[in-house]
C-alpha cells in the first residue's frame, strides 16, 4: 500500500469523521474531481483537507488578535503549532498527488457559490494542483523556520504577540493565494498580504524610518494593485467568471483589446508587488522592519506573490507576445539594476534587499520566455537561500551590533555555525556548483539561450549573464568582508553564535538550500516538465560567469584599502553614495510624480480661490444690485402710494374723531362709572379669596420644582436614560396589550 | 444543514440592537455614541432583511426601507460627525459629559 | 442558503465586534471594530439573499462611514490620552438595555405568527426592484425626498464643520505666502529622506576613516 495509501486512508477516515463523504455537495459547496482516480486502489481523490492549510494559520491570527497583549505574548506558540499543521497538510498533499501532474490541472477543486451577479454565479474556489502543493510546502517550511527563529530573535519585544499575529495572517494569505483557483480570491488575499507587509515593515512604528518605509511600501504596492483591479474587471468582462479554469478555457477567444488589458494589468500588478524596475523603490526601505519579517517578505510571501501571479496566468500571458517581451525586458533590466546597486551597498541587509530585486528580475526573465517550471524552481531555491541569508544576517547584526559590513570582519572563527550556513546561502545565491542556486540559475540561462535566436534574445541572455557575474561579485565581496580579516569593532570581536533557537532554523534552511537543486529531476516530474541535468556547456558558461564575478569580488576585497582611497575622491564618493541610496530612481519619482502632484493640487487650489470664489463674489454682487434696485422701487413707488392712501385715511379719521368726542364719550362715561363701582366690590373678593389660593399653588410648585431640579442634571446621558426608561415603560405596556390580545 | 428561521434572526438583531443601545447610553465620547447608533442601524437593517426573506410579499417594501435607512444613516453620520468636529472646535472637548449647559 | 453554520459564525463575529466597539477604551480601536461589524453585517445580508443590499452595505458602511469615523477621530482626538475614555460597566444602562432586550424578545417569542414563516422567499430580481423603486406609482417620490435629505445633510455637514476663522484676510495671507513657492511647506519633507541618507553615508564613511 505504501506511504501514499496510508495518507489517503487517513484522509478518508478523517473525511468520514467530518461527515463529508458521499454526496460531495453540502451547503452551497460543490466538490468535483477534475481528474479520474489515479490508481485503482484509491476510490476517489478527496483532498478537501488541503483547504485547512491556509485555515490553520488564519485561526492562529483570529485567536491572537482577540486577546490582550500579555496573553497574546504567552500564546505566541499557537501560530507555530498552526503552521506546523499546515506543513504536515502540505506534505500529505504532496504524497497524495504523487507523482504530480502538469501545472494548472487541478486534482481537486473545492468550489463555493457565494451568490449570483445577474445570472452569473459568483464563486470562490480552491484548486489543488502540483504547483500549489509545491508552493504550500515551500511557504510553510520557510514560514516555520522564520517563526521559530523569531522566538529568540524578537524575545525582548513586548509586542512579539502582535508580530506573530501578523505573520500568521501573512502566511495564511500566502498559503491561500497559492491554493486559490479563483482570481477574485487571489485579489483579496493579495490585498491582505499588502496590509500585512505594511504592519510588518512598520512594526517599530515609534521610529520615523520604519513608519515612512511602511507607508512607502504600502503606497507603491497599492499603485500596482490598481493594475490588478483593472485586469480583474477585464477578466470578468471577457470570461464571465473569476474561475481560473474558466479563464484558461476561454482566453483564446477573448478580444485582442481585453487580452491586452488583462495582460498589461497583471504585469503592472506583479511589477509593483515583486518590486521590479520602475516600482522597486519600496523594497530597500522595507529593511527598516524586523529582520525575520524581512525574511518572510523577501523569501516566501510578498514578492513571491507577484511572480506566482504571472506563473499562474502564464497560459493567458503567452497568448499576447508583447506582454511576454515586456516581462522579459523588465526582468533583465531589474536583474542588472538590482545587481549593480547591490555592489555599492555598505549595509548587509541592503545588499540582500537589492539582491532580492535582482533575483526577482531573473525570475521575470524566465517567465518572459515562457519557462514556467524554471521560474517555479528558482522561486523555491531562492526562497530557501534568501530566507537563510536574511536569518543569518539578522543573527550577525544582532551579534556584532552594527549593520555596516566594514565594521564586521573575522566572524568566520567567532560564529562558526552562522558562517557555515551563510556560506551555503551565499554560494547558492552566487551559483556555486552543487548548490541549489546553481541548478536553478542554470535552467534560467538555458531557457533564455534556447528561447529564440534574434538580437533581443541574445541581448537578454547577455544581460542575465552579466547580472549573474554581478551577483557573484557582490556576494563574494560581502562574504570576504564579513567573515575574514580582522574584526573592525569591539562588537565584532566579541560576536558569538546565537542561541540554538536561532541557529537550528538557519541550519535547516542551509540544508535545504544545499540539496534542493539536486532534486531538479523529481521536481520536474512533479510539475510535469521534462527537466534534466544541465548540459556540460551550460555548466561551463555559468561556472565561468560565477568564477569571473567571484574573482572580481575577491580582488575588490583584497584591494579594499586602495579602492577606498580612490572612492574617497569627492566626485566618486558622491556618485557611489547616491547609487547606494538609490537616489536616482527616488529623484525620478520626486520629479515625475510627487512634484507634478503638488503642482496640480496648487493649481486646483488657485482655481478654487481665484475663479470659483470670484464667481461666487459675482453672484453676490448681482444679488446686491438687485436688492438695491428693489429698494429704490420700494421707496419711490410703493412708499408714495402708501403715503397717498394714508393721507385719505387721516382725513377720514379726523371726521370720525369729532363724532367720537361729542357723542360716544358721553355714553361711555356713564357706563364706566357703573363699572368702576362693581369692580371695587370684585377687588375685595379677589384679594381675600383668589389670591390666597393662587399663592398657595405657587408655593406648592416652588417646593415641587426644588425637588425636581435635581433631575435636570444637565448630563445628556441622564436625559437619554430617562427618555429610554419612559420608552421602555410604554413598550412594555404595548407588548403586554399586544400579547394579551393575541392570546 | 438546518436553515435559520425568522425568530432566530429577529432575536439576533434585537440582541445587536441592545448592544448598540447600551453603548449609546453609556459611552462618554461623542464619536462612540455615534458608532453605537450605527450598530443600532445595523440591527434594524438585519431585522428588515430577515423579514424580507421570510414574510411573503414583504420583499420590495423591506428592501426600500433598508435603502432609506442606509440613506438616513449616511446623513446622520455625516451631520453627527460634523457636529462632533464643530463641538471640538468650540468646546475643545468631544466628551458629552463635559457639556452641562442644560443644567437646571 | 443561510445555514446555521454561516449564521452562527457571522453572528459571533458581529456580536464580538459590536461589543468590542462599544467597550473599547480607545476610540480608534472602536472605529476599527465597527468596520469589522459592518463587514459581518454585510456578510449576513449577503447570505440572507439580499446580495445587492450587502454590496451597498459594504460600500456605504464599511467603505465610507468607517473611514469618515476614523478621520473624525483623528481630527478630534489628536493625542492618545484624549482618545481614551474609561469604559466602566454602567449598571443603569445595562438594566435599561436588558429590559429592552427582554421586552422585545418576549414580544417576538409570544407572537406565534412569526414562527409560522419558515420558508424562505425567492429573492427578487434586481431589475424588478429597480423598476419598482423608480416607478411613479412606486417609491419614486420617497426616493427623491431621500435625495433631498442627503443634499440637506451634505450642506449641513459642510456648514457645521466649516472653519469659522477662515475669513478673507486669512485666505489672502495664505495666498501671499504660497504664491512664492508652492512647495515651501513640503520641500522639507520631500527632501528629508534623501538628505538623511546622504548624511548617514557620509558619517559612516567618516567613521571608517577614523578606524583606518
Amino acid at each position: 500500500m505504501g506511504l501514499k495509501g496510508i495518507v489517503l486512508e487517513v484522509a478518508n477516515i478523517a473525511t468520514a469523521i467530518a461527515c463529508l463523504p458521499g454526496s460531495y455537495s453540502f451547503d452551497g459547496m460543490i466538490f468535483t474531481n477534475a481528474l479520474a482516480p489515479v490508481t485503482s486502489w484509491v476510490p476517489q481523490l478527496n483532498l478537501w483537507w488541503v483547504a485547512l492549510a491556509p485555515l490553520f494559520p488564519f485561526f492562529g491570527f483570529a485567536l491572537l488578535i482577540c486577546l490582550p497583549r500579555e496573553l497574546r505574548k504567552t500564546l505566541r506558540y499557537v501560530p507555530i503549532a498552526c503552521l506546523t499543521m499546515s506543513f504536515f497538510i502540505a506534505v500529505a498533499a504532496a504524497i497524495a498527488i504523487w507523482p504530480g501532474g502538469p501545472v494548472n490541472e487541478a486534482f481537486y477543486t473545492l468550489q463555493w457559490t457565494l451568490g449570483h451577479i445577474g445570472a452569473i454565479p459568483l464563486t470562490l474556489s480552491l484548486a489543488v494542483d502540483s504547483l500549489a502543493v509545491i508552493m504550500l510546502l515551500m511557504v510553510s517550511i520557510v514560514g516555520l523556520c522564520v517563526q521559530i527563529y523569531s522566538l529568540h530573535y524578537m524575545k525582548d519585544d513586548e509586542r512579539i504577540g502582535w508580530f506573530y499575529c501578523i505573520m500568521s495572517l501573512f502566511l495564511a494569505a500566502m498559503l491561500g493565494f497559492v491554493l486559490s483557483g479563483n482570481i477574485l480570491l487571489q485579489f483579496a488575499l493579495w490585498e491582505i498580504m499588502g496590509v500585512c507587509s505594511y504592519f510588518l515593515i512598520g512594526f517599530w512604528y515609534r521610529n520615523k524610518a520604519p513608519r515612512q518605509a511602511s507607508q512607502k511600501a504600502f503606497l507603491v504596492t497599492r499603485a500596482g494593485d490598481v493594475g490588478f483591479f483593472i485586469a480583474l474587471s477585464a477578466i470578468f468582462v471577457a470570461a464571465q467568471s473569476f474561475e481560473l479554469s474558466q479563464i484558461f478555457a476561454t482566453a483564446a477567444s477573448w478580444s485582442p483589446f481585453l487580452l491586452a488589458v488583462v495582460c498589461l494589468g497583471l504585469i503592472w500588478a506583479a511589477i509593483g508587488k515583486s518590486a521590479q524596475f520602475p516600482m522597486s523603490i519600496w523594497l530597500p526601505d522595507a529593511m527598516a522592519g524586523p529582520t525575520s519579517g524581512s525574511a518572510l517578505i523577501h523569501a516566501a510571501t510578498m514578492v513571491v506573490a507577484g511572480v506566482f501571479l504571472l506563473l499562474r496566468m502564464l497560459p493567458v500571458l503567452t497568448l499576447y507576445p508583447l506582454a511576454m517581451n515586456i516581462i522579459l525586458a523588465v526582468g533583465v533590466i531589474t536583474a542588472l539594476y538590482g545587481g549593480l546597486l547591490a555592489c555599492f551597498q555598505k549595509e548587509l541587509k541592503r545588499v540582500l534587499a537589492f539582491s532580492t530585486i535582482s533575483q526577482l528580475g531573473f525570475l521575470f526573465a524566465a517567465l518572459g520566455v515562457g519557462a514556467g517550471f524554471v521560474a517555479a524552481f528558482h522561486t523555491i531555491t531562492h526562497a530557501f537561500f534568501k530566507a537563510l541569508l536574511f536569518l543569518a544576517a539578522g543573527a550577525i547584526i544582532a551579534a556584532t551590533g552594527t549593520k555596516y559590513m566594514q565594521e564586521m570582519g573575522g566572524l568566520a572563527k567567532r560564529m562558526p555555525v552562522t558562517f557555515a550556513s551563510f556560506s551555503i546561502g551565499a554560494f547558492a545565491l552566487a551559483g556555486v556548483v552543487p548548490l541549489s542556486g546553481f541548478f536553478s540559475k542554470d535552467e534560467i540561462f538555458k531557457a533564455l539561450l534556447h528561447h529564440g535566436h534574434d538580437t533581443g534574445n541574445y541581448l537578454a541572455f547577455a544581460g542575465i549573464a552579466i547580472a549573474g557575474a554581478l551577483t557573484a561579485f557582490y556576494v563574494f565581496k560581502s562574504w570576504f568582508t564579513i567573515f575574514f580579516g580582522k574584526p573592525q569593532t569591539e562588537g565584532s570581536a566579541n560576536a558569538r553564535d546565537a542561541s540554538t533557537l536561532e541557529t537550528v532554523p538557519i541550519a535547516v534552511l542551509a540544508v535545504l538550500a544545499a540539496v534542493t537543486g539536486l532534486a531538479v529531476i523529481p521536481l520536474g516530474v512533479f510539475l510535469g516538465y521534462p527537466a534534466g541535468w544541465p548540459p556540460l556547456y551550460m555548466v561551463a558558461i555559468s561556472t565561468g560567469v560565477m568564477v569571473f564575478g567571484a574573482s572580481m569580488g575577491f580582488l575588490a576585497y583584497a584591494y579594499r584599502t586602495q579602492l577606498k582611497t580612490t572612492f574617497a575622491r569627492p566626485s566618486y564618493a558622491t556618485a557611489s553614495a547616491a547609487i547606494a541610496a538609490d537616489t536616482y530612481l527616488n529623484a525620478l519619482y520626486q520629479h515625475v510624480i510627487i512634484r507634478p502632484y503638488f503642482w496640480l493640487s496648487y493649481a486646483l487650489w488657485r482655481l478654487d480661490v481665484q475663479i470659483l470664489d470670484s464667481a461666487v463674489d459675482g453672484v453676490t454682487w448681482l444679488y446686491q444690485q438687485f436688492a438695491r434696485l428693489s429698494y429704490i422701487f420700494d421707496v419711490r413707488v410703493i412708499d408714495g402710494a402708501v403715503n397717498g392712501i394714508s393721507w385719505i385715511y387721516v382725513a377720514k379719521t379726523r371726521a370720525a374723531k369729532w363724532f367720537d368726542d361729542h357723542i360716544i364719550d358721553g355714553i361711555v362715561n356713564g357706563a364706566s362709572w357703573s363699572f368702576v363701582l362693581s369692580s371695587r366690590l370684585a377687588r375685595i373678593f379677589d384679594v381675600r379669596v383668589i389670591d390666597g389660593f393662587v399663592n398657595g399653588l405657587g408655593q406648592l410648585s416652588v417646593i415641587i420644582g426644588g425637588r425636581l431640579r435635581t433631575v435636570q442634571s444637565g448630563e445628556v446621558q441622564w436625559y437619554q436614560r430617562l427618555m429610554l426608561g419612559a420608552g421602555i415603560v410604554l413598550l412594555a405596556a404595548f407588548v403586554i396589550v399586544f400579547v394579551l390580545r393575541g392570546l | 444543514m438546518p436553515e435559520v428561521g425568522l425568530v432566530t434572526a429577529l432575536l439576533f438583531s434585537a440582541t445587536l440592537f441592545s448592544v448598540g443601545l447600551y453603548g449609546a447610553i453609556s459611552r462618554k465620547a461623542a464619536v462612540s455614541i455615534l458608532m453605537s447608533l450605527e450598530i443600532m442601524l445595523f440591527a434594524i437593517t438585519l431585522n428588515l432583511v430577515a423579514l424580507a426573506r421570510f414574510v411573503p410579499g414583504a420583499q420590495p417594501h423591506a428592501w426600500f426601507f433598508i435603502i432609506f435607512i442606509m440613506v438616513l444613516g449616511a446623513a446622520e453620520i455625516a451631520i453627527g460627525l460634523s457636529l462632533v468636529v464643530a463641538l471640538y472646535r468650540r468646546a475643545r472637548t468631544s466628551k458629552v459629559e463635559d457639556l452641562r449647559e442644560l443644567k437646571g | 442558503m443561510l445555514s446555521a453554520v454561516a449564521f452562527s459564525v457571522l453572528g459571533f463575529v458581529i456580536l464580538v465586534a459590536a461589543i468590542n466597539c462599544i467597550s473599547a477604551e480607545n476610540v480608534i480601536h472602536g472605529a476599527y471594530w465597527l468596520l469589522l461589524c459592518a463587514i459581518g453585517v454585510a456578510g449576513m445580508t449577503w447570505f440572507m439573499g439580499a446580495e445587492y443590499l450587502a454590496v451597498t452595505q459594504l460600500l456605504l458602511y464599511a467603505g465610507a462611514v468607517s473611514i469618515l469615523t476614523i478621520f473624525t477621530v483623528m481630527v478630534t482626538h489628536r493625542s492618545y490620552e484624549s482618545a481614551c475614555t474609561e469604559s466602566k460597566l454602567s449598571v443603569s444602562a445595562v438594566i435599561l438595555s436588558l429590559a429592552f432586550l427582554g421586552l422585545v424578545a418576549y414580544g417576538i417569542i409570544m407572537t406565534p405568527e412569526l414562527a409560522a414563516f419558515t420558508t424562505a422567499q425567492e429573492p427578487m430580481e434586481l431589475a424588478d426592484f429597480g423598476a419598482e423603486l423608480f416607478a411613479i406609482d412606486g417609491h419614486a417620490f420617497a426616493f427623491e425626498i431621500a435625495s433631498l435629505v442627503l443634499l440637506a445633510a451634505l450642506i449641513a455637514a459642510v456648514w457645521w464643520s466649516k472653519d469659522s476663522d477662515l475669513d478673507g484676510e486669512r485666505i489672502a495671507k495664505d495666498k501671499a505666502a504660497r504664491i512664492e513657492d508652492p512647495l515651501s511647506e513640503h520641500s522639507a519633507t520631500l527632501n528629508a529622506p534623501l538628505r538623511d541618507e546622504k548624511k548617514e553615508q557620509q558619517s559612516a564613511e567618516g567613521q571608517e576613516d577614523s578606524h583606518a
